[in-house]
């Protein structure tokens, strides 16, 4: 076990450091820089600019120098926001990102699990069908059409909770609900696959032979081989949810860290490009990691190799 | 499984386009569209209670750049900046004058060169140090220092040797135009005269910086917990990408004008979200932070202001591309530019239509008469320039960044000129920083361009066009034009001035590297309890005198004396 994570951990330091040169030299690709503004700024200024962050250096250089600050964790300074670090950035906005995802995954867990086993159960009959249609009605409408329609009619028409901002627990509700929509959707799916064909196998009849009751049936027996592609979902679920969604941050005026893998880019702000990318792949690759783990707890026939 | 998560990730990508804005457009005018029936014309709009406390809240846009006084370029910075810091002057909000700041009076030699600003002996750092003309210098010289790199440091080349130390050809600080004569008298030499040096010093880049926490803190001198400062407010509170918080300053020398307990400024910088906010009474003021298609329908409501705004909207010509290399050309295709059916008509956001390149609300300034729209003639000049009833003129491009109000202006410039001149138009649209590579390098035709003014004076625009000028980017030299402009810098009898300044904008408006096409609006939402505001050309809102009417009552006039 203990070898297997270390394995694990080694195996993702290349590909961290192969995201890391590809973003760098990708970045540098696009046309423009940081400093660029509408006003035209004196070339000494420019030159002064460029200098200060090391920009009027060889490329190669500038590469060398960012892995070498990349070991000590030291993400440089933001181009955009030059009185801040990009370490301060994600120090500050992950932690508002990570308490709305989880926010938001409690939720698309608790209505796409039971939903799913619920249309499982009640297979082709109608009730499966109706839940079901409404499941394809929340995969069709996009956060951004669920989100304002969610103010017009919570905030603005019946003032129950503050449209935006952050802080109170009210200003937690409508972007957590947005947010978590489209993934209990996509849990309420996988779920009801699963389950049917579980639901369909040999060890179930027998649990039912044995004359367990249908509750202990479906919740003890069935649901644990029905969760293994949630889980394994939950992978790259947790670490989206986490890092934030440019759209609900910029629809709920939340401070969070979503917005800054989008404008960082048009910006070009490359130490917050590589800082936030950097730290989404190991999100990512953690997150799949604890995925792996779980898989055995609810499957012991897999084997860690 | 592998499959699952590309098309998760992928799902999150289509998220990301921006598409995501034109929809939220629909989505919401549909919205608006249908909750605007059930409201009364002419009332206000959303929520009109008070908060308790005086408590003054309002969204400010985004979340500034620099706090730095000496950094900062944009103007939400400045808002920021502003109820921090205090100039030597400020700008009477109502008659745009300068009154005193720091400074409580000043002497201007008679050859507009030498200024002497005595400094009051009751301006205090917000930590308990006197404010003395020291400290100006130091803040100066700090702005004008290479490695400072301040984008605005231009603002200082009026000084005497400001531009040569600015770029590094003199190393000696002390030979700048700036002495402290004692702790409390600075002196100040000019380069040549400067009308509008006075509202300069109430401008941001020339705020005084506490040396003391500057040099100890570093760039982290800003931080709330470090920051120190001598304008109305503190700061008490700053979350990134969500707010400031400001509380009164005691050692303010003007503290008991001050009448709010505390600021709130808001950095949401999605205009939808901001307008919910303030619909629902979450902020107080929106200084232009709503989308632009709802002002059609916002118009109606009391708390609703537009005002012309020392800002243009222009078109530039790449004079160095043929055909656009003759004015004749140019002319014809500004004549056949109906502007008013694009203000009135397309964008409906207050605008005020124009040919000429200084906009509407300049104090003593009248731009010399220029013909609008003119079809017949832009035909005339058009066969003039060797193209009638436009044969043989090539397929010219209009460059745009990409935001759906240029792309509306672009496409309803296109038509206009396919349906008067019979030539072949195209659009291109690139992201901000392509745009501006393109511009900047002169790769393009015709571009969508703008310009907000710093100060009140018609050469922040006039001065765009010289052929030194960084940010001229048609290519176009006049030596005339230069040669007035230079003029109008020596000359110190302000109606002779401005008098050489119109002869440089008939220039412009004959040769027509530029294509204006209006004076921009400065749109604003207030609700009605505030008090202690004034509207500006100058979209300049100092917050030290605002207060909160809680008496307020609907059957009262909107904001009082204000509006």
């Amino acid at each position: 076990m203990t070898k297997f994570i270390l394995r694990r951990i080694v195996i993702s330091i290349p590909v961290i450091f192969l995201v890391a040169t590809t973003t760098f030299f990708i970045l540098r690709l696009a046309p423009g820089g940081p400093f660029l503004s509408e006003r035209a700024i004196p070339p000494e200024i420019q030159a002064n600019l460029q200098a200060k962050y090391g920009l009027d250096q060889p490329l190669l250089v500038q590469y060398g120098r960012y892995l070498s600050s990349l070991l000590r964790l030291d993400l440089g300074p933001s181009y955009k926001y030059p009185e801040r670090t990009v370490n301060d950035i994600i120090r500050e906005g992950f932690p508002v990102s990570l308490q709305l995802g989880l926010a938001a995954l409690v939720i698309a867990l608790l209505l796409g699990i039971p939903a799913g086993v619920f249309a499982a159960v009640k297979h082709r009959a109608v009730l499966d069908r109706l839940t079901m249609s409404v499941v394809m009605l929340g995969i069709s409408l996009p956060t951004f059409v669920v989100g304002p329609m969610l103010i017009f009619v919570f905030s603005l028409t019946l003032y129950w909770f503050p449209p935006a901002l952050w802080g109170e627990p009210s200003q937690l509700v409508l972007p957590a609900i947005t947010l978590a929509l489209p993934y209990s959707v996509y849990i309420a799916r996988l779920t009801r696959t699963e389950m049917l064909e579980i639901l369909d196998q040999d060890y179930i009849r027998t649990a039912r032979a044995k004359g367990a009751g249908e509750f202990r049936v479906l919740w003890r027996h069935a649901l644990n081989g029905g969760l293994l592609p949630v889980v394994s979902f939950l992978g790259p679920a947790v670490a989206d949810l986490t890092t934030g969604s440019i759209v609900i941050e910029k629809i709920f005026a939340i401070p969070g860290l979503g917005r800054f893998f989008v404008e960082s880019a048009f910006s070009r702000d490359y130490t917050t490009v590589m800082g936030t990318v950097l730290f989404y792949s190991v999100l990512l690759i953690g997150a799949n990691l604890v995925v792996d783990i779980l898989y055995r707890v609810l499957d012991p026939r897999i084997e860690y190799r | 499984m592998r499959s699952r998560r590309i098309s998760f990730l992928r799902g999150k990508l289509s998220r990301l386009s921006p598409n995501v804005d034109s929809f939220l457009v629909l989505l919401l005018a549909a919205s608006l569209a249908a909750s605007s029936g059930c409201r009364q014309q002419g009332e206000y709009y959303g929520k009109t209670e008070p908060s308790s406390g005086n408590v003054f809240r309002f969204n400010n846009g985004a979340e500034p750049e620099y706090v730095d006084p000496a950094l900062i370029v944009g103007q939400l910075d400045g808002r920021i900046a502003s109820l921090l810091f205090e100039g030597l002057t400020n700008t009477d909000p109502k008659t745009l004058a300068q009154i005193p700041g720091v400074a409580e009076r000043w002497d201007i030699s008679p050859d507009g060169l030498n200024y002497k600003f005595y400094l009051r002996t009751n301006a205090k750092w917000s930590d308990g140090r006197p404010l003395t003309a020291k400290d100006f210098v130091y803040s100066w010289t700090r702005v004008l220092a290479p490695l400072t790199v301040s984008r605005y440091a231009s603002h200082l080349y009026h000084l005497v040797n400001g531009e040569e130390f600015n770029q590094g050809r003199i190393s000696d600080p002390s030979l700048l135009g700036i002495r402290a004569l004692d702790d409390y008298t600075l002196e100040v030499r000019l380069r040549q005269p400067t009308p509008y040096f006075l509202f300069l010093t109430s401008f941001v880049t020339l705020f005084p910086v506490p040396s003391h926490i500057v040099e100890k803190h570093g760039v982290r001198w800003t931080a709330p917990e470090n920051i120190v400062g001598n304008g109305p407010f503190l700061l008490s509170e700053h979350q990134s990408h969500a707010r400031f918080e400001f509380v009164p300053n005691p050692r303010y020398w003007n503290r008991d004008k001050v009448r709010l307990d505390r600021i709130i400024a808001y950095s949401v910088d999605d205009n939808y979200t901001s307008a919910n906010m303030y619909e629902s009474g979450m902020v107080d003021w929106l200084p232009s932070y709503f989308p632009a298609e709802y002002v059609p329908h916002l118009k109606s409501f009391r708390d609703f202001a537009s005002t012309p705004y020392l800002a243009n909207y222009y078109y530039s010509f790449n004079v160095n591309k043929p055909p656009l290399d003759n004015p004749l050309v140019r002319r014809a295709l500004s004549l056949a530019v109906n502007r008013r059916a694009i203000t009135d008509d397309l964008l409906r956001g207050g605008q005020i239509p124009g040919a000429h390149f200084v906009p509407l609300g300049f104090p003593n300034y009248q731009s010399p008469p220029a013909e609008e729209y003119n079809p017949q003639e832009a035909v005339r000049l058009l066969a003039e320039a060797g193209y009638p009833g436009g044969q043989g003129f090539p397929e010219i491009e209009i460059l745009f960044n990409t935001l759906e109000s240029h792309k509306k202006i672009a496409e309803s410039i296109q038509q206009m000129w396919i349906e008067n001149l019979n030539i072949h138009v195209t659009l291109r649209n690139e992201e901000w920083a392509s745009y501006l590579k393109s511009l900047t390098n002169l790769e393009y035709q015709i571009a969508r361009s703008g310009w907000i003014g710093d100060y009140p004076d018609p050469t922040t625009f006039l001065d765009l066009m010289e052929s030194t000028n960084g940010n001229n980017h048609t290519g176009w030299k006049n030596s005339e034009y230069d040669r007035l402009t230079m003029l109008a810098r020596q000359e110190t009898d302000a109606g002779k001035r401005m008098e050489i300044l119109q002869r440089s904008e008939a220039i412009l408006m004959y040769q027509a590297p530029v294509m204006p096409i209006y004076t921009s609006a400065s749109n604003s939402l207030l609700k009605p309890y505030i008090r202690g505001f004034f509207p500006n050309s100058l979209d300049h809102y100092p917050l030290n005198e605002v207060w909160i009417d809680q008496q307020w009552s609907r059957d009262q006039p909107s904001g009082g004396e204000v509006r």
